[in-house]
């Protein structure tokens, strides 16, 4: 696994930022607090939690919006939703990696986020609970956990989180597609 | 703000057929005729996705139709009472629908994004008309579709189910 990564943006380690911006300044770099990104922590199914980039969502609905079944899609695809004359596609990917058994968990699905991805598009996700904003540092990065390897195309990095274990970072280009 | 999430397919005006539950859209330029359920003819083949038959200049189309899944129907539906014969310049296939709207205004139509893409399907766009989600697609999509769902069921690659 290469550099921690949190969306578009690469996160420093330590040693860079120590390299980079601290030389010749005479500062001690281990008495410095460890750079960290926010991200938010999204409940695809009971118990797990992947994350994005704090920039990659730039909407959380407050409710479920309406959401159009589109016919002949893969399962895991809701539909799409109508934000602004324009027609984003809502994934569940609970659904996608097989951690939902029952056929139907719409009702499981309570809240939504909206999330750019590359090149402007948009993407829509359900989630079981309101996304949880945290702060990951360098440090943290971890291996993605045995059970999640199938989809580590899915996946740009991985870090551990105290209260949650390894928490996958996305990547959504790679999630919705076409990235 | 306002983005687009797929490449534009262009602007076209666009006829759309109604079927139980569902509707799809097509080019306007590529309905070639109507008929009405009564110039149907019961098919001469061996069934399966092909319904009937309509005669149209003087040339015999099969007839399609579909459920609310976009799945082509294996018997004739009381409530579909029109035919819609596709052809750019000469009729090519019959599918036949409850009703079917002429829109007035052209509409733009979006690719499917990537993560909808499905092999096989029938649809090759979407397209929003104030609040109203239009499924898009088009002769050529619909004639493959069609001609994999008259194939038997086991010499069929990648099409969608067939309903009774």
């Amino acid at each position: 696994m290469n550099d921690l990564r949190i969306g578009a943006s690469t996160v420093s380690t330590l040693a860079e930022f120590s390299d980079h911006g601290l030389k010749g300044r005479g500062s001690e770099p281990s008495l410095l607090a460890e750079p960290t990104s926010p991200a938010w922590l999204l409940t695809i199914a009971t118990g797990v939690k992947v994350s994005v980039a704090a920039s990659d969502v730039i909407y959380i609905y407050p409710e479920l919006p309406p959401v159009f079944a589109i016919p002949q899609t893969p399962a895991h695809v809701l539909g799409v939703l109508n934000w602004q004359q324009s027609l984003v596609p809502v994934i569940d990917l609970g659904r996608h990696w097989g951690l939902q058994s029952e056929p139907n968990c719409a009702a499981s699905q309570s809240v939504m986020v909206l999330l750019m991805l590359a090149d402007t598009r948009l993407g829509a996700m359900a989630l079981e609970q309101i996304p949880e904003r945290v702060m990951v540092a360098d440090s943290s990065q971890c291996e993605l956990p045995a059970s999640l390897e199938p989809w580590q195309a899915l996946t740009a990095s991985c870090f551990m989180d105290a209260s949650h274990g390894a928490v996958p970072i996305l990547d959504l280009n790679a999630v919705f597609g076409g990235g | 703000m306002n983005r687009q999430i797929s490449p534009g397919l262009g602007e076209s005006l666009v006829a759309v057929m109604h079927f139980a539950d569902v509707s799809l859209a097509v080019p306007l330029a590529e309905v070639h005729s109507l008929a009405s359920v009564l110039d149907l003819r019961a098919n001469s083949g061996n069934g399966g996705a092909v319904l009937a038959e309509v005669d149209v200049d003087e040339q015999a189309l099969s007839v399609f139709a579909f459920d609310s899944e976009l799945a082509t129907l294996s018997a004739l539906p009381d409530l579909y009472r029109v035919c819609v014969n596709l052809g750019a310049g000469y009729p090519e296939l019959g599918i036949l629908c409850q009703s079917i709207d002429m829109h007035e205004q052209a509409i733009s139509a979006e690719a499917l994004p990537a993560c909808m893409a499905s092999k096989g399907s029938i649809l090759t766009g979407l397209a929003v008309k104030g609040e109203e989600v239009l499924l898009c697609s088009n002769l050529a999509a619909l004639r493959e579709y069609c001609c994999l769902a008259a194939l038997p069921a086991d010499q069929r690659p990648n099409a969608h189910s067939e309903r009774a």
